[in-house]
């Protein structure tokens, strides 16, 4: 029995060893080629390839595309395959190698650009593409080094020509990839009936498909787009170094070894208590990222001193660059490192505009694409499959308005100096137009900016002295002038320092402190009152009233808006200048005394001269807060962007009245000797149906140059909607010249009353 | 001490009776892990020169700790039985006071040297059923099944709550079959593999860590699959697979496994060593396993049986695990393969399993029971 039993379990042993055996047998001799295969295809990185998310589109707030990724033809090559006469690739290593300095490697590459432009394959693919050979030859060399550097495996697709025509492409395409495909299929991988095959007539080359930003409308909402650009070199290689690529993987995995041998036992044990785990069992770097990133800032200093700052310097996120989730895995274990060694995929990024502030959501989330192979052999987890098609985000919708932007792009483009136009809702800040003249065709921008064609609009672009990539809205910093009148009597009247009654006497000047004030044109107003006072933009009352109230008291109002950003979300906001105490301490050099304030500083801030300056945006908020009860609203471009509860000005309903009365009377007053100043560009050419009010300016910035034209406002006067600003560079009047855009751009939008134009999309909510 | 037991008179056999087969082939397992555990880590940090020479190390202070087993009678450590339990159960009590590494509570920190007090608890364990089980018959009948079960149970939930799911899997059958051997009656056997099983599945809907989980989950249902654990055996499967009949030679290991050079050796090995190679580490180990069953047979003193039947199930059961693992048949545990895998811990506790199974070989033990168990 007990014999017997023992000899049951042998049995049993047998068994169990067998099934183990035959499995073996199954995996390695009977399913041995399509393991192999697997494999080859897992070393090539092609068995999991990174797929870039395509970036979302941006829209109107009418769903209107305003930029969106189309699908591009692209002619890549597999350095592999590559059949050249002349350069090897061995040659373009051995040089890298060789070279001493940055410059040296850069003269090398342009001779062995200048050999790879006598190609027969390059002379040929470029004939056949109609493109250029110097661009052609670039792209081959590019990937070569890239290959050379070990950034692109020998075996990777590298694009070298992009948006080429579809017909050649889909030529292309049938007597390459797909015939030299079918060719493995029937042969498997034996290399000498493949090369029985047809030669392709362009070895090595492989027809991609990519896509590629476009803004369909061309210039229009330019400066709100922005552009987009190709990671820069530094960006890329910061984003390797963060420990996504192989390469750089090695390297930190060899430093982190060398760190970790370096601690004491009681650093190790302070580490330890910090990470929850032994820092000398850490083998693997993803896991100390992740453990890195758990820590709180002031445990990061502890483990800084700890002897790992290094360490810590790798978790840190470049600054432009935020890591998705996907990226974040790379740096994890149990994911295929062969995902890491493909490039970084969708390289785009946005350089401007919302492009730029809203780039971490319109990028969209990549994935890790696995060959169908694999789907059908290990039934693959749901979760990787889900992922196979890359997540981009919902659209972008813009508060843009495609009635008024247009409306406000002709009026504005009908001038020939440069300006910017807002018009914005009173109560939410949502822009409804934001148009900046001179424009540009963000589709100059769109990568690849390379070719000769390409290169000369960029360059017309940049050395355009009219810089027409200046947002002149939000990153323009301009006097503003006399629409600064509108807040100095406002607080005047809510400080009990002015009533309406209350008349000054205008000859046309006023002296003070040595110094000479006048009214525009040295014209006598007479007696002028509040509401005088702002519609013919009297200067000598608001030089008195201004002196009255004095910088610091109109601070505390004026300083909501004033010298600070008025948090629209696009970049590079300005934050104008609010010349107080502070402004002036501040600016103040180390050692020199603060520059006393005078009477006479007090009168050129009551009509927005002298320090004072401001954007577009912040005379477009000013006007909304006027017309909305005193609210300052946060302005914003994105819809779903969240509205920030508005910042009371502190003003009562009589004080705005009063100033509503004035800006009304500004534009709406006829009566000969007492005419409005922004009258005659608004009742000359057929009534609007709607009524404005607002202030005009003629901002003087300098000395001898021509004034800006400022004319920002509300509508419709009675119940006020809509906010807008008018801002023309060094154009003269603000009454002449900005007043008649704004009106331009209002009959754009309405007709005018005897031929109202149909419009229901935004008016009509 | 050790006399009272040596009942064999000294002038009789002076050469102990070693089995060869048994240390040729585990030897040749031994020297096949040192050249694969340097080829699995040439990547890591370090570089696998350094890991090899380690592996090498670790099999040397296994052949010392060997050769001093062989210096004491298994009948004089069996006497201690009572003595080792407590203190293994002591070690796996104390190790939940350690500072937990990779997030388990499984090593002392000893800074020379990571001591894993489980595998300790292999050896020992199977001593200690061995010594309840001698001279008893009680597990003829269920409730005498109670006590080797509650003396198994102990020891393993500890290993299972640090958590170490595959020791404490692989532990498993050498209880059923130390028992089986013994004499216990079948249907017995079979109620209590049952009961097991119940408490296995209602383990894993409560305690069990969500890893575990979801590596079993992974398995049985890699198509709702929501984590990566599916994700190393198919890496695993797919470098067994394409080694072929011949293997793609040293060092040529295309894939990037995790854990290549410990629990995923076996991958290794069956890429770069092929189908030859590893067949013959499975042959290997089985020849092992069926000279260690005959040193059982062999054996007519009723503890040096048991024990030597343990050490071989062990073996066995890990090996099995192990490579069934790799090969994508069972779910991933996270189990050495004993001999092969890189680390101390694991060589060390083989070595003294070989030792205790070496020493029941040489001591051909007078008869001290009854001819048979049954």
């Amino acid at each position: 029995m007990f014999k017997s039993r023992i000899g049951i379990v042998a049995l049993i042993l047998g068994v169990l060893f067998s099934i183990a055996g035959g499995r073996l047998f199954q995996l390695q001799v009977i399913r041995y080629d399509k393991y192999r295969q697997l494999s080859e295809r897992d070393k090539d990185g092609g068995s999991q390839k990174l797929i870039p998310a395509s970036r979302a589109a941006i829209t109107t707030r009418e769903g209107d595309i305003l930029g969106e990724d189309r699908p591009f033809f692209d002619i890549s090559i597999r350095v592999d395959r590559l059949k050249l006469e002349g350069v090897t690739l061995d040659e373009i290593k051995r040089a890298r190698e060789a070279a001493k300095s940055l410059d040296e490697r850069k003269r090398q590459a342009e001779q062995f650009i200048a050999r790879l432009k006598d190609e027969r394959f390059v002379i040929r693919l470029a004939d056949a593409l109609k493109y250029d050979r110097i661009d052609l030859a670039h792209g081959v060399f590019t990937a070569m080094d890239n290959v050379a550097r070990k950034w692109a495996s020998l075996s990777s697709t590298q694009t070298i020509a992009q948006g080429v025509g579809e017909d050649v492409w889909l030529q292309l395409k049938a007597t390459h990839e797909d015939g030299f495909h079918n060719g493995v299929l029937l042969y498997g991988r034996d290399a000498a009936k493949i090369s029985d095959l047809t030669e392709p007539p362009f070895p090595g080359l492989v027809c991609t498909l990519s896509t590629r930003r476009v803004y369909p409308r061309g210039t229009f909402a330019c400066s709100v787009l922005g552009c987009v650009n190709d990671m820069t070199e530094p960006e890329e290689s910061q984003l390797r170094q963060y420990g996504v690529l192989l390469e750089s993987f090695d390297a930190r995995t060899k430093a982190w070894t060398a760190t970790r041998d370096k601690l004491t036992s009681t650093q190790a044990s302070t580490l330890a208590e910090l990470f929850g785990d032994d820092p000398r069992e850490i083998d693997d770097l993803g896991h100390l990222y992740r453990l890195m990133m758990k820590l709180r800032p002031d445990e990061r200093e502890t483990v800084a001193r700890m002897g790992m700052a290094e360490q810590l310097k790798w978790i840190q996120r470049p600054p432009r660059l935020k890591l998705n989730d996907s990226e974040m895995l790379w740096l994890g274990v149990g994911l295929p490192m062969s995902a890491a060694r493909n490039s970084l995929g969708n390289r785009t990024i946005g350089e401007m505009g919302v492009e730029r502030f809203y780039n971490e959501q319109l990028r969209g989330k990549h994935t890790l694409r696995f060959s169908e192979a694999e789907y059908h052999d290990f039934s693959m987890p749901v979760s990787y499959q889900n992922e196979v098609e890359p997540r981009s985000e919902k659209p972008l919708v813009l508060t843009i308005s495609n009635a008024w932007q247009e409306a406000a792009e002709v009026a504005l483009q009908s001038q020939e100096r440069p300006g910017g136009i807002i018009v914005m809702d009173i109560n939410d800040g949502s822009v409804l137009a934001m148009a900046s003249n001179p424009v540009f065709d963000p589709n100059v921008f769109t990568p690849p900016r390379t070719g000769a064609k390409r290169q000369e609009q960029l360059a017309v672009l940049a050395n355009d002295p009219n810089k027409p990539l200046l947002n002149r809205t939000i990153d323009g910093e301009y006097a503003l002038g006399s629409i600064m009148k509108s807040i100095v009597m406002a607080v005047a009247l809510e400080r009990g320092q002015l009533t309406p009654d209350e008349t000054f006497q205008c000859p046309g000047f006023i002296k003070e402190g040595g110094q000479i004030f006048h009214c525009d044109g040295n014209h006598a107003h007479g007696t002028v009152n509040v509401y005088k006072c702002l519609r013919c933009s009297c200067n000598v009352m608001s030089h008195q009233v201004g002196a009255r109230v004095g910088v610091e008291n109109l601070g505390p109002f004026a300083k909501l808006i004033f010298g600070k950003k008025t948090g629209i979300d696009l970049p590079f906001e300005k934050n104008g200048i609010y010349p107080d105490r502070d402004y002036r301490i501040k600016t103040t050099q180390q050692g020199k005394s603060v520059r006393p304030w005078t009477r006479g500083n007090d009168f050129q801030l009551a009509i927005g001269q002298g320090e004072m300056n401001s954007t577009v945006i912040q005379a477009t908020v000013l006007m909304a807060a006027m017309a909305n009860g005193g609210n300052v609203v946060t302005p914003r471009i994105r819809l779903e962007a969240p509205t920030n509860a508005p910042v009371s000005l502190g003003l009562s309903a009589r004080s705005l009245n009063i100033v509503r009365q004035g800006l009304d009377e500004c534009v709406n007053t006829g009566t000969p000797g007492e005419r409005g100043t922004c009258y005659t560009a608004f009742h000359s050419n057929g009534e609007l149906p709607v009524r404005v009010a607002g202030k005009t300016s003629t901002a003087e910035h300098k000395k001898g140059a021509v004034p800006h034209a400022w004319f920002a406002g509300y509508f419709p006067a009675e119940n006020p909607r809509y906010a807008f600003a008018v801002m023309l560079e060094e154009a003269g009047h603000g009454g002449a010249v900005a007043g008649p855009v704004a009106y331009k751009m209002l009959r754009e939008f309405y007709g005018t009353k005897t031929s109202p134009k149909a419009q229901t999309a935004v008016a009509g909510n | 001490m050790a006399d009272t037991f040596r009942a064999q008179p000294s002038s009789v056999i002076r050469l102990p009776h070693v089995d060869v087969i048994l240390l040729i082939s585990v030897g040749l397992v031994a020297l096949l892990s040192i050249i694969y555990v340097t080829s699995a880590a040439q990547n890591l940090p370090g570089g696998g020169a350094s890991y090899g020479t380690k592996q090498a190390a670790y099999v040397g202070i296994g052949l010392l700790i060997f050769v001093a087993i062989q210096r004491v009678h298994y009948m004089t450590i069996l006497r201690f039985a009572p003595q080792l339990y407590a203190g293994i159960v002591a070690l796996l009590i104390g190790v939940f006071f350690t500072r937990p590494i990779k997030g388990a509570h499984c090593w002392y920190d000893l800074y020379f040297f990571k001591f894993e007090p489980s595998e300790l608890a292999k050896p020992v364990l199977i001593i200690t059923l061995a010594y309840y089980l001698m001279y008893r018959d009680s597990y003829k009948t269920l409730k005498g099944l109670i006590a080797p079960f509650v003396l198994a149970t102990i020891p393993l939930l500890l290993i299972l709550k640090q958590p170490y799911l595959g020791g404490a899997m692989a532990f498993a059958p050498v209880i059923l079959v130390m028992l089986f051997v013994a004499g216990a009656k079948l249907w017995h056997l079979a109620l209590t593999c049952f009961a097991g099983a119940s408490a296995f599945i209602v383990m894993f809907f409560t305690t069990m860590r969500s890893f575990q989980q979801d590596r079993i989950n992974a398995w049985l249902n890699p198509q709702q699959h929501q984590h990566g654990a599916a994700w190393q055996q198919l890496l695993s499967q797919t470098a067994i697979g394409s080694g072929g009949l011949f293997g793609k030679g040293l060092g040529q290991a295309s894939q990037n496994l995790p854990e290549k050079h410990t629990d995923f050796i076996f991958a290794v090995v069956a890429e770069e060593g092929g189908f030859i190679t590893a067949g013959l580490l499975l042959a290997l180990v089985f020849i092992a396993a069926i000279s260690g069953l005959g040193i059982a047979a062999r054996t007519r003193e009723p503890a040096g049986r048991l024990i030597a039947v343990g050490c071989v199930t062990i073996f066995c059961s890990q090996v099995l695990i192990n490579t069934c693992v790799t090969m994508g048949l069972i779910p991933t545990t996270g189990l050495t393969l004993p001999f092969v895998s890189y680390g101390g811990s694991s060589m060390i506790g083989s070595f003294i399993l070989l030792a205790l199974l070496v020493n029941i070989g040489s001591k051909r033990e007078v008869v001290l029971a009854k001819e048979d168990f049954s």
